[in-house]
């Protein structure tokens, strides 16, 4: 399951970190933005639950920090400065790169803890000085058990069974709950809590007013209170009690507390008592407690069990009848079986006070826990101390198998520490295990919870999870709903969304693919029913089901392209934090607007499109974009603008890139470009303005002064030229001196399937995609000249060079005495191009597979594809080739 | 018959996780993604013998939720917990003024949310 | 139905929940409590329990589940108030 759950845990951290990062950038520019703060502690507070789920206590524990940093921003404690926003943003990059390294490897890097801790030592400079831990209340005034009056409202047999049980080392608590007259209504059942509690032994219920007469009872308002006496662990029955907390009072009760005589006082004295008395001393005084018990059996026969005498004589057996019975109270019984008073048990050995539960626990909306430790180190360290020295008593009780004598304290001083200090679960689960080694006397589960507690390095146990490789991506999938029934049910309008492993639609998108090229070979089928077999009736109506086939692949390609796409978001959501970060090093003023965010395009596309698009930008900031103080000189505003924006034309996506910066100079382009070799300076000199600032895209150019180490890193923007038409798309600039620069890319919606058109050279076919064709023509011999000891034709009043494929590819050709030339004329860089062929053939739609392994580096072909009669066809990549 | 839990979380992670946790102690559950949801599931029948709710939720948050669910009809009396941290025990008061029965501290941990479970679910 | 009302007996079933005390409230106002048979009930809330400590019927015939029997007892037997 964990795996599954990392899976799902690595996209949904990375959008939430989105959100805190964009949420932190809104709140910089308006710091009184209420919504945005929100939004960011949310995301934070969200990511901080769920990564508990994980192994990653680094992780945890830094955003932690950053929870507690904006916490004090949203309470208003703090203001939003840069520098903050700077620490915060450095802090969530750095769980950024954790996310990426868990997903890779399922753990953190080894250095995580150093790394969290100097970060989480940064960010808690910055929290405001922790508030002293609000003094802790004096225990509630508690009465002496002694004084818990209604013990005696117990039924007697109840009472001396839990003193054999505290006699037994059980200690006996006094619980008075009374439930708040509204609980139902807060789904609380008083009783079935009273049910379960551990050792329940003695149960008294009372009313807070009379019954009235059925006609007006409410039965919705409990009327009922309480009073139970248990020989159960405290920290179990603080664990069960702990959601009414408020409405609960527990008390441990000495067992001398329980004596209570019942019944009516004897009418004279009786007659065989100074006997008995008499005898039970000398008993006493021999400390011979069978012969006291036998006595006191005896004399009970004789009373009649109504009386307070039978009560006196029943507690005096029971008293005798402990492990390590006590002589004083034995002794004060025996003095009440002779006089018919109540025992003089005295009050010396009375349990001293115990805290309340409510006052266990930190009292709601003072210090956040993790202010307290920081502010109370020194009382943790104590803490963990305590508990240290619990385990070594115990390991040492367990050693000499005499953990029963031991547990009961180590339960105490435990149930006493660890509320507040570590979550419920633990604490019950710890109740739970001192139980065990109670009845078990087997302390080994209770140790090995101690030795967690132990090394955990705050007070939760953070689950510890294995977790394997989640490779899974976000795809919303525009979801109809899938069963009406449940659309019946369900009555919000919004469309339900399924989060879909990337794995499953590319599983689609192939067999769709497979689909088409499946498809394609019906054509075949056709002509082979026609020509081989003479059948053309049956051709025609092959080519009429092919027609249906290939309107159903089509649409369902179209269906699975949809679920594919991805808005520009995806890519856009990086540039406001990039900007920021770039503008305050740079000392420049920028404000960046994103437009058509929600513009969409296929995944490949949208994913391919983010390097590019980084570099666009961040050579505006850095060459475009003027300091303030050239701006201000050229009449400008001293905020700078940066528009990113998509938007969809027809079946491309085209992005724009717009600053209002110095622009492009075309003569100094030239010279540069001249300069660095890149044209000679007679080229350079018959560009057009336009033309020439293309040329920044050339290989080797790059007009920047100095190599800053923002856009410079030793790459032009021809990388981006060579990104973009890669994928099929384009890339434009205008520019405008002193006004600014502009560039746009023009990517296709979707890249699965390439149109090609087939081709056959040396009696071989060939795939060239069919976007860069311009035309096809037959060429006479005749009208094919030399121009410059180069081959070429005119086509249309333009010269076009003629190219044989043949002789590039290194293959013979087949037809060498034809009348006229097969030229396939194509535009590359804007250039067309002969390219002579042997044959042409039909164009189709292919699902282009890249070469891999030793293939991978073969140049001049962008990979291969299935043909529907099985044949591998080669696409050749031209612009490679050429 | 399997008793329903209803859980209520703006994390798919932390729904799956308490979805896992409870469907292997033999609960059926009903997931739902905002307080939003849970409603209109609650107001559609659902009739869930507890409901789980996350507190920091979008636009409706778990104690606003919580309060909602008081007030419809046949739900006065479910038992409902509030998932927090904590550094939210404010807010449990909160939560127990709207009508909470309780809350789960996060990381949840299985074994305690089955005992609450348990505790607060007759039968199950 | 965990409650089942013939005449004036009124037998308690299985799991015994909140919602059911108002219709016993409102049984009994019209048809006086007589005998009321948990003996078949596993679970019984304080609403239904304390309706019954209200109307004190007359014959109570106990959970045949020991622990459920001892405890609803001094339910059943409220009649003191809270000091």
């Amino acid at each position: 399951m964990s795996n599954a759950l990392l899976a799902r845990f690595i996209p949904e951290a990375r959008d939430l970190l989105q959100s805190s990062a964009s949420g932190l950038l809104r709140l910089e520019k308006s710091p009184a933005d209420a919504t945005a703060i929100n939004e960011v502690f949310r995301a934070v507070h969200t990511l901080k639950g769920s990564s508990g789920l994980f192994d990653a206590v680094a992780l945890t524990r830094l955003v932690h920090a950053a929870e507690d940093l904006l916490g004090e921003v949203r309470s208003a404690q703090r203001e939003l400065d840069s520098d903050l926003v700077d620490m915060l943003l450095d802090s969530l990059d750095q769980v950024s790169a954790w996310i990426d390294h868990l997903e890779r490897h399922e753990r953190l890097p080894d250095d995580a803890d150093r790394v969290c801790k100097a970060a989480v030592g940064r960010l808690r400079d910055r929290l405001a000085p922790a508030e002293a831990p609000a003094s802790s209340d004096p225990p509630a005034e508690e009465k002496p058990a002694a004084e818990i009056g209604w013990i005696a409202d117990m039924a007697e047999a109840d009472r001396l069974a839990l003193f054999s049980d505290a006699a037994r080392g059980h200690p006996v608590l006094a619980v008075h709950y009374v439930p708040a007259e509204t609980c139902f209504y807060n789904g609380e059942d008083p009783f079935g809590l009273v049910l379960q509690v551990p050792g329940l032994g003695a149960l008294d219920v009372v009313t807070r007013e009379p019954w009235p007469p059925l006609e007006e009872l409410d039965p919705y308002r409990c009327n009922l209170a309480f009073r139970l006496l248990a020989s159960g662990a405290r920290v179990e029955v603080e664990h069960l009690f702990r959601y009414v907390s408020d409405e609960v009072r527990i008390d441990q009760v000495a067992p001398d507390a329980l004596i209570r005589l019942a019944g009516a006082p004897a009418p004279g004295p009786l007659p065989v008592v100074e006997d008995f008395a008499e005898e039970a001393r000398a008993c006493l005084e021999r400390r011979d407690w069978a012969a006291l018990r036998t006595a006191t059996a005896a004399l009970l026969a004789l009373t009649n069990p109504e009386l307070s005498t039978a009560s006196a004589l029943r507690w005096l057996d029971a008293v005798s009848a402990a492990p390590f019975p006590n002589a004083a109270h034995a002794a004060a019984l025996i003095e009440a079986v002779a006089t018919g008073e109540p025992p003089r048990l005295g009050s010396a050995d009375v349990e001293p006070p115990r805290p309340v539960l409510a006052t266990l626990r930190p009292r709601p909306g003072t210090v956040p826990a993790d202010a307290r430790d920081a502010a109370s180190g020194d009382v943790e360290a104590l803490a963990r101390r305590i508990v240290a020295a619990q385990r070594c008593v115990l390991a040492e009780a367990q050693a000499l198998d005499r953990v029963r004598a031991h547990v009961g304290a180590v339960a105490t001083v435990l149930a006493r520490l660890l509320p507040g200090r570590a979550d419920d679960g633990l604490c019950a689960r710890i109740a739970a295990a001192a139980r065990v080694a109670e009845t078990d006397g087997d302390a080994g589960p209770l140790l090995d919870l101690l030795g967690t507690l132990d090394d955990a390095t705050d007070g939760g146990t953070a689950a510890a999870t294995t977790v394997a490789p989640g490779t899974a991506s976000v795809v919303p999938a525009p979801g109809a709903d899938a069963s009406a029934g449940e659309a019946a049910r369900d009555e919000r309008g919004a469309a339900r969304m399924l989060k879909v492993d990337q794995a499953k639609v590319d599983l689609l998108m192939n067999l769709i693919g497979e689909l088409v090229v499946s498809k394609n070979s019906l054509p075949f089928l056709a002509r082979r029913a026609e020509h081989i077999h003479g059948s053309r009736e049956m051709a025609r109506e092959i080519k009429d089901q092919y027609a249906v086939i290939d309107r159903l692949a089509q649409e369902m390609q179209g269906a699975i392209m949809q679920v594919r796409m991805l808005p520009v978001s995806e890519v856009f959501d990086r540039f406001p934090r990039l900007v920021r970060d770039l503008a305050r090093k740079l000392e420049k003023r920028i404000d960046l607007v994103v437009e058509g965010e929600d513009t969409a395009a296929d995944k490949t596309i949208i994913e391919a499109l983010g390097d590019p698009l980084l570099h666009v930008v961040r050579n505006a900031i850095d060459h475009g974009i003027e300091p303030p103080a050239e701006r201000r000189a050229a009449g400008k505003p001293e905020q700078a603008t940066i528009v990113l924006k998509a938007s969809q034309e027809a079946d491309h996506v085209a992005i724009e890139v717009r600053d209002d910066g110095r622009g492009i100079d075309p003569a100094k382009v030239r010279a540069a470009a001249v300069a660095k070799g890149v044209v000679d300076a007679g080229a350079a000199e018959a560009l057009s303005d336009q033309e020439a600032i293309r040329l920044i895209f050339r290989p080797g150019f790059s007009t920047a002064a100095k190599v800053s180490d923002l856009s410079g890193r030793g790459v032009g923007l021809d990388v981006v030229l060579t990104t973009v038409e890669k994928l099929g798309g384009r890339v434009a600039v205008t520019s405008r001196s002193g006004e600014g620069t502009t560039v746009r890319i023009a990517m296709p919606l979707s890249m699965a399937v390439t149109r090609v058109m087939v081709v056959e050279v040396g009696g071989e076919p060939y795939g060239i995609p069919m976007d860069i064709i311009a035309e096809t023509v037959r060429v006479p011999r005749e009208r094919i000249k030399t121009i410059k000891q180069a081959p070429a034709f005119v086509l249309r009043d333009t010269v076009v060079p003629l190219l044989r494929l043949a002789r590039t590819l290194g293959c013979g050709t087949a037809a060498a005495d034809v009348a006229a030339e097969a030229v396939l004329v194509c535009r590359i860089g804007g250039a067309p191009i002969g390219l002579v062929v042997d044959n042409f053939r039909e164009g189709m739609d292919v699902i282009l597979k890249p070469f891999d392994g030793v293939l991978a580096g073969m140049r001049g072909f962008s990979g291969t594809a299935l043909l529907g009669d099985g044949h591998v066809l080669l696409v050749l990549d031209l612009k490679e080739l050429l | 018959m399997a008793k329903t839990i209803m859980i209520v979380d703006d994390s798919p992670t932390m729904l799956m996780s308490l979805d896992g946790m409870l469907s292997k102690a033999g609960f059926a559950v009903n997931q739902a993604k905002s307080g939003e949801e849970a409603l209109a599931s609650l107001r559609g029948g659902a009739r869930p013998s507890m409901v789980i709710t996350d507190l920091n939720m979008g636009a409706m948050d778990g104690i606003e939720l919580i309060r909602s669910v008081r007030k419809l009809p046949g739900y006065q009396f479910v038992p409902m917990l509030m998932l927090s941290t904590e550094s939210q025990q404010a807010k449990r008061h909160e939560a127990k003024a709207a009508g909470a029965t309780g809350w789960i501290v996060k990381p949840v941990d299985p074994a305690a949310l089955l005992q609450v479970i348990r505790q607060l679910v007759p039968g199950a | 139905m965990p409650l089942r009302f013939d005449g004036p007996t009124v037998r308690f079933e299985g799991l015994c929940m909140v919602e059911e005390a108002l219709g016993l409230v409102e049984h009994w106002r019209e048809t006086p409590p007589g005998t009321v048979d948990l003996s078949t009930c596993t679970h019984v809330h304080t609403a239904l329990l304390q309706v019954l400590a209200a109307a004190a019927p007359a014959e109570v015939i106990p959970p045949s589940d020991p622990t459920l029997a001892r405890f609803v007892a001094p339910i059943l037997a409220s009649r003191r108030p809270l000091p």
